[in-house]
């Protein structure tokens, strides 16, 4: 854990990268990149500039998207904006 | 489909009326359905067809797993809102597939099905799009209430400006919950918390990289 001082949780975390890039993860292994617009407490989560990656691959564009919380594995930064 | 003799939408008793679109070309897994009218209401996303009055379709807001604004031409040639559905299953599937973290990783999820709204009027798609974010975040799945979803009146974020917009952060929320490096993500579940709960989410901190997970909450941290 570098670089971290003071002790950090899930909500500043999740308040932390909105507006940031992020990688979201489905159940069912679909990865979604794009700028984390909106969240709430069921981890709906709205994206913008979103790119779909099915088994790596890109697979899609959409200018918005929304995705339903009870569908999302996780959700993770991007530490930099891949290409 | 129900519908009036002057083909509207017939609605269900306790069904409100969101959106509605005329002019709406349906995709369906591949296939022209044709043109027709996209209703959203506060209980379904609808679709009646103009050359078929027996012809439509309907679907409860769970089943969307995604839906999204396409503009990507290469993805399809007309802008449109474009929606995965979960496919059916036998509902003891459903309810033994689940919450568990690697849980959705199995056959449950194989067959999907896609759809495609395509509206003569594009300039409308922000509107559709954020109808049916409104709606689906009025619809979280049962389970997910049993499991311990948010109050209405705790977490979260924020939001710029995309029009969809859960109740602010509380501060403090979630304040016993630590760091936790494994990549499992450190969920938290304390009664003091007034964050959202096992739920939700956990997370790896650190600057610029961090992991929430959803679902599971088994894993319970020492605060």
């Amino acid at each position: 854990m570098s670089g971290s001082t003071a002790k950090r949780n899930p909500s500043d975390f999740l308040k932390q990268v909105l507006g940031r890039p992020v990688v979201v993860k489905l159940n069912n292994g679909t990865d979604y990149r794009g700028t984390l617009a909106c969240l709430d407490g069921y981890m709906n989560i709205a994206m913008e500039q979103t790119e779909e990656y099915v088994d790596g691959k890109l697979k899609a564009k959409y200018g918005d998207a929304f995705l339903r919380g009870n569908n999302v594995l996780y959700i993770c930064a991007q530490k930099t904006v891949k290409k | 489909m129900h519908r009036t003799d002057d083909n509207a939408l017939v609605l269900q008793p306790d069904e409100s009326l969101t959106r509605e679109q005329g002019g709406t070309r349906l995709w369906f897994n591949g296939s022209d359905e044709g043109q027709g009218s996209l209703y959203i209401t506060s209980q379904r996303v609808v679709w009646l067809s103009s050359d078929d009055r027996d012809k439509g379709m309907a679907f409860d807001y769970p089943v969307i797993i995604l839906h999204a604004i396409s503009r990507d031409p290469q993805a399809f040639p007309q802008p449109c809102i474009y929606c995965q559905l979960k496919a059916d299953r036998p509902p003891a599937a459903a309810a033994a597939a689940g919450e568990e973290e690697e849980g959705g990783e199995g056959d449950d999820f194989d067959a999907l099905n896609e759809m495609r709204f395509i509206p003569q009027d594009e300039t409308c798609l922000d509107d559709l799009f954020r109808a049916m974010s409104e709606m689906a975040a009025l619809h979280p799945d049962p389970d997910m209430l049993q499991e311990g979803g948010p109050d209405d009146d705790d977490t979260l974020f924020v939001n710029p400006h995309n029009g969809w917009n859960p109740p602010e952060a509380e501060e403090g929320a979630m304040d016993d919950a630590e760091e936790d490096e494994d990549e499992e993500g450190g969920y938290e579940d304390d009664d003091e918390a007034e964050g959202e709960g096992e739920g939700a989410s956990g997370a790896e901190g650190d600057e610029g990289s961090g992991v929430a997970h959803n679902g599971g909450g088994d894993r319970h941290m020492a605060p």
